[in-house]
């Protein structure tokens, strides 16, 4: 189960609103390699993970992912408060907004609603661990990109923050293919999926 | 061999009949995928009685029984492989065998490797500098833990950084008295910031005569009373 604990994970305490920023940094709430899309992974695929630190490991990092969802949305909002018409128009927010006014909608920076077609839980250890780590470097290069966009720096330390997170995620799921590799036949890795063929063993 | 044969024997299963499996080196597979790739062989072997043109004609000619299949087979296959068809992903890169091509290959983190404080960690947005790799080595350095709710904030991220450290090292008794003495100092923390400022969980909450979990502000809204 999940418990709500009343505080981010890192502080979010942004003095001016922007919503030019607010219509990119959208991508990391409900994009395809946001923080939605993360946490849904984990949490989907580490019902099929054969070994008790992968169990651990997609749990826990999959968790930590709906906290980073809480950020991105806690910047959304605070960039998007008390917003004028005015600067609604002249920052192109008034797509998003003629459908969402300020409220936080999970889409990417292009419009696009938040879908489960942005990930994939295969049922295969060593592919879904792989994509992870690949979710993890989608996830860094989008946040280079956007620190490359703002100037504020009350947005980009937050950002910086969850940026160095997929770093060390990365360096888990990397472990955690090694957790699995090695008790595997390092001639073939691929002579059995673990999480499906190892019921044939018992 | 007949062509048909060639065919149905698993080509994943090929180079370990009749052979002994091994990891890198000397080190001996556990018995559970020796089980396994039995057992999955057993399994293609009864598909092979279903499958290839001769064995088709087979069944419609005479009763093709299972120890029928089988003889065959061992009839057919060579106790041992051809030396040449071992050398597959290990010993095959420049990294130690436990390297092998075909498959990505991550350092583990060392055991002691270099720590943050609590502090520290919740600013850089990570408690090793070993893994604090920023962009354009832009570092973060603001210190956002100085403040009564950056204090639990900074403490409970150091128990999220052990946790996943410990999820995949998980008998490193270091990383693991750390962890315990994290717990302590948090909970202690978070005792003392909900009773001046309020429940940071539901636990903490209802203590007077209304319910002021609901109380403002709610953590993505931005005041200056933190």
């Amino acid at each position: 189960m999940f418990e709500y604990e009343k505080k981010l994970q890192y502080p979010v305490k942004i003095k001016r609103t922007n919503p030019a920023l607010a219509k990119f940094i959208i991508t990391q709430y409900g994009g395809p390699d946001g923080e939605l899309a993360a946490s849904i992974r984990y949490l989907s695929q580490r019902y099929a993970m054969p070994y008790p630190e992968l169990k651990g490991l997609l749990t826990d990092i999959g968790v930590e992912e709906l906290g980073h969802f809480e950020m991105i949305g806690a910047i959304v909002h605070q960039l998007t408060r008390d917003m004028s018409i005015e600067e609604i128009k002249k920052n192109g927010f008034d797509t998003y907004f003629v459908d969402h006014t300020a409220g936080i909608y999970p889409q990417a920076a292009s419009g696009t609603p938040w879908t489960a077609a942005f990930i994939q839980s295969k049922g295969d250890t060593i592919t879904d661990l792989v994509e992870d780590m690949a979710a993890e470097q989608k996830a860094r290069t989008t946040y280079d990109n956007i620190l490359r966009m703002v100037d504020d720096p009350d947005v980009a330390d937050p950002i910086k923050f969850l940026r160095e997170r997929e770093v060390v995620h990365f360096q888990r799921f990397g472990e955690a293919l090694r957790l699995v590799t090695e008790r595997l036949d390092s001639r073939n890795f691929y002579a059995i999926n673990p999480s499906f063929d190892r019921a044939l063993g018992k | 061999m007949p062509a048909h044969f060639q065919n149905v024997v698993p080509l994943y299963a090929a180079p370990y009949i009749g052979t002994k499996l091994y990891g890198c080196g000397e080190k001996a597979v556990d018995m559970e995928f020796e089980n396994i790739l039995s057992q999955l062989l057993k399994q293609d072997e009864n598909r092979m009685n279903m499958r290839g043109e001769e064995m088709k004609e087979n069944v419609q000619k005479e009763e093709h029984t299972h120890e029928n299949a089988q003889e065959k087979m061992t009839e057919k296959m060579p106790d041992k492989m051809p030396e040449k068809q071992y050398t597959r992903g290990a010993e095959m890169g420049d990294l130690p065998c436990e390297a092998p091509i075909g498959m990505t290959y991550t350092p583990w983190q060392r055991k002691g490797s270099p720590r943050y404080t609590a502090g520290e960690a919740l600013d850089r947005g990570t408690l090793w500098p070993g893994l604090e790799l920023p962009w354009k080595n832009n570092f973060n350095v603001r210190s956002v833990a100085n403040t009564p709710l950056g204090e639990v904030q900074a403490l409970d991220f150091a128990l999220v950084e052990l946790a996943l450290y410990l999820d995949t090292h998980p008998d490193d008794t270091e990383a693991l008295r750390l962890f315990r003495q994290y717990v302590k100092a948090y909970q202690d923390k978070k005792a003392a910031y909900a009773k001046k400022y309020g429940p940071l969980e539901k636990t903490q909450a209802g203590e007077g005569d209304r319910w002021n979990w609901i109380d403002n502000p709610w953590p993505w809204e931005y005041t200056d009373r933190r």
